[in-house]
């Protein structure tokens, strides 16, 4: 019953994000199944005003965990690490002790035009294992003139479980000019390939951990 | 002789660049937290005066009605230009005075008091005093005479150890000018030790007898003065030491140490030294005041050995200083009119300024000294070299009128030590008209964060915003960007967004040019606390 429900909200969700949301920064992909390491693409769609694009930075969000960049061969990819409390093991035995914080694309070969085109981020990382969580990109355009700072977030959380979440998450996407991108996790049909070496709880990130334990 | 005048150059530009630092001279307050008049909603956690420069704390408190202290103020921080005074016991409703009194880079004590008030609307403040200069003290009469004396007797020190190095005169001359120089070295390591003292007699504002606290001369130590007295005392020391060898066997290397540093004393201290640029400036002051010194040095020598010598002699010696005399007097007029330039900035202020008044009195005596040298130098002196005797006494009377004017010169250069340059004035007119300018002024809390919204003049037309953002725990934040998003609903004009511009101390500027039309108009500040997270202010502003 409720994974029917999710599916519903998360249809109505993409179909919200059809109609109104495509003028802004999204990601490709509006669900992920929970607990997946999943690979997303964040859409710049346009240009700041009528500038064009030429440079993309992102916020990971806290809850996504083994972040990784995708090669970009027309732009410079740099990131901005953040050191965690307490190292975590890696795979293949090594201690990890910083995690991806932020992603900058910038020094194009050539801006994004202002409009007309959109370009894709790529990058990827593990949901957390609960479902029916959304989850915020932060993202800001640098444009040749101005910026565009998609960094809004809802005024109140966001439950998937509240009669009346469509229409507020269309709130959220509609009250200002600069929603920061979102993703709902849906509950997975089965873990993830392979099965055998994913990696036992007590072995992945701490805010999984946190995710896990609500 | 060229070598000596090599290495002085040489070492005044390392004592410019050494010695010097970058302040600016006079402080001007340029705002302060809470603003004048301002009415807080709750007691402030600490109070903060922004100044044009670092200064130092002499005092500064908040007191009640009664003119009693309160707020049990902590300790006062100083971070930057700014001067944070903590308040740790809350500040019931009310109106309270905030007093202060600093000191700037030039040693000169700027105060002021005004009010605010907490919780409700601020009480008539009228019957106090809102002075923004100290009250003169005895003290002030008793450091200007002392900054004479030291002028005068620095200058004549090194000036005759300048002297004696460039221009050879007969013996019994130099022998007199060296015991003239010892006695003014004397005079000014005194004058540098109670500059001090008076200083911080003044800054303290105390009586007959503060000279002997400690607390007094406390003060004065954390001045600029101290550095100026660290140089100069040693400097006078040296050129004692030169002043004592006998004429024959003259100790150059003391003298030219001792000159030397006796100048770079002065550099440490005073507006012109410390104005922008620093390096052009302190190096301009320090050519200005080696060449001033050498003439003012050549007077009693020159004088002398008039008396000393015969007409063909002295009118020899008077030429060699002429060949010199050409040079520093070029030099003088070019750094002194750089130096003007930059302190009065038009020649409009030169009229209508105390400052510019002060320094048109000195340009007019130096002309006068300047038409006495070129008739010495043109008339005079030929007719001293083809023997005329009558020439000697002519040359006495000049000199003695040359001496007089230099004695008013120096009077009229430290009336300028002691004025505000139109610059500074400039700061202090332009903070003055911020602070008076009228419009609209509220305080908005989101999330636990606060900004300080002041729309100016908030009529219908062209509008000035300025924001600051205080955080979680009430300080100013810095923050990674601004923006304002303007909405007046009922004329359906919607989302004029502007970006703010980081003037600094936490401060943002932003104007609009889209408010012609009068209305409620809804305010959206968005502070980015960092690029990533944003806190949104919503405030109606009242349009008229």
């Amino acid at each position: 019953m409720k994974k029917l429900f999710l599916a519903t909200v998360a249809a109505g969700v993409c179909g919200l994000i059809a109609t109104s949301a495509s003028a802004h920064n999204v990601l490709t992909s509006m669900e992920g199944y929970a607990g997946y390491v999943t690979d997303f693409e964040m859409r710049v769609t346009h240009g700041c005003k009528g500038s064009p694009v030429k440079e993309v930075k992102i916020r990971i969000p806290a809850e996504l965990s083994r972040v990784s960049v995708g090669a970009n061969r027309d732009w410079k990819v740099e990131t901005k690490m953040r050191k965690l409390d307490k190292p975590i093991p890696g795979e293949g035995g090594n201690m990890i002790t910083e995690v991806i914080e932020e992603i900058t694309w910038k020094d194009p070969k050539s801006p994004i035009p202002a409009g007309g085109v959109f370009e894709g981020f790529k990058f990827r990382g593990a949901l957390p294992k609960e479902d029916g969580k959304i989850i915020f990109f932060r993202t800001i355009n640098i444009c040749e003139q101005g910026d565009d700072k998609y960094v809004d977030m809802p005024k109140e959380e966001l439950k998937l479980n509240d009669p009346d979440f469509k229409k507020k998450l269309w709130t959220f996407m509609t009250a200002t000019a600069t929603p920061s991108p979102f993703l709902i996790t849906v509950k997975a049909p089965k873990p993830q390939y392979p099965w055998e070496p994913m990696e036992p709880a007590k072995a992945e990130a701490p805010t999984q951990q946190k995710a896990a334990a609500k | 002789m060229a070598r000596i005048a090599f290495v002085l150059c040489a070492l005044a530009l390392a004592f410019s660049l050494g010695v010097s630092r970058p302040v600016l001279a006079h402080a001007v307050l340029l705002g302060s937290t809470p603003k004048a008049n301002e009415m807080l909603q709750t007691s402030p956690k600490e109070l903060i005066l922004n100044f044009n420069e670092g200064v130092g704390p002499i005092f500064f408190k908040v007191l009640d009605k009664t003119g009693k202290e309160v707020g049990a103020p902590g300790e006062i921080k100083i971070d930057g230009n700014n001067l944070i005074l903590p308040l740790s016991a809350e500040l019931a409703n009310g109106t309270y005075v905030l007093t202060y009194r600093v000191i700037s880079a030039d040693t000169h004590p700027v105060g002021a008091t005004f009010g605010f008030s907490v919780g409700e609307p601020m009480a008539d403040l009228s019957q106090m005093s809102q002075s923004t200069e100290p009250a003169s003290t005895p003290w002030t009469w008793a450091v200007a005479a002392n900054r004479w004396v030291l002028y005068a007797g620095m200058l004549l020190a090194a000036g005759s150890a300048l002297f004696t190095l460039l221009v050879t005169t007969p013996a019994t001359v130099t022998a007199a000018t060296f015991t003239l120089g010892k006695n003014a070295a004397i005079i000014s390591a005194i004058a540098y030790v109670l500059a001090v003292g008076f200083g911080g007699a003044e800054m303290v504002l105390g009586g007959a007898a503060a000279l002997f606290s400690g607390d007094t001369w406390a003060r004065g130590l954390q001045s600029t003065l101290t550095p100026s007295a660290v140089i100069g005392i040693p400097a006078m020391l040296v050129l004692i030491y030169g002043y004592t060898a006998s004429v024959e066997k003259p100790k150059n290397g003391a003298l030219t140490v001792g000159a030397v540093a006796a100048v770079g004393s002065f550099l440490v201290t005073g507006h012109a030294a410390t104005a922008p640029p620093v390096w052009l400036m302190a190096t301009l002051v320090a050519v200005h005041l080696f060449c001033t010194a050498f003439w003012f040095g050549a007077l009693y020598p020159l004088y002398k050995t008039t008396q000393a010598a015969d007409a063909a002699a002295a009118g020899a010696v008077m030429n060699k200083f002429s060949v010199w005399a050409v040079y520093s007097v070029a030099l003088i007029i070019a750094s002194g009119l750089v130096i003007s330039w930059v302190q009065v900035q038009s020649p409009a202020n030169i009229l209508s300024t105390v400052y510019g008044n002060g320094l048109f009195r000195k340009v007019v005596l130096v002309a006068v000294i300047l038409a006495l040298a070129g008739y010495n130098k043109l008339v005079l002196t030929p007719a001293l070299e083809k023997g005329d005797a009558t020439g000697l006494a002519r040359i006495r009377r000049t000199i003695r009128v040359e001496f007089a004017l230099y004695v008013l010169i120096l009077g009229a250069a430290m009336t300028l030590t002691l004025t505000i340059p139109p610059r500074a004035l400039g700061d202090q007119a332009a903070a003055g008209a911020a602070m008076q300018m009228d419009g609209f002024k509220t305080t908005v809390q989101a999330d636990g964060y606060s900004v300080d919204v002041e729309v100016t003049p908030a009529k219908a037309g062209e509008n000035m915003i300025m924001a600051t953002v205080k955080g979680k725990d009430g300080q100013v934040l810095t923050l990674a960007d601004l923006e304002i998003n303007a909405n007046l609903a009922a004329a359906g004009i919607a989302d004029v967004m502007v970006k703010g511009q980081n003037v600094g101390n936490g401060m943002w500027h932003a104007v609009f040019k889209e408010m012609i039309i009068p209305g409620d108009w809804t305010l959206r500040v968005d502070a980015f606390v960092t690029d990533f997270d944003k806190v949104s202010f919503e405030l109606t502003v009242s349009i008229k």
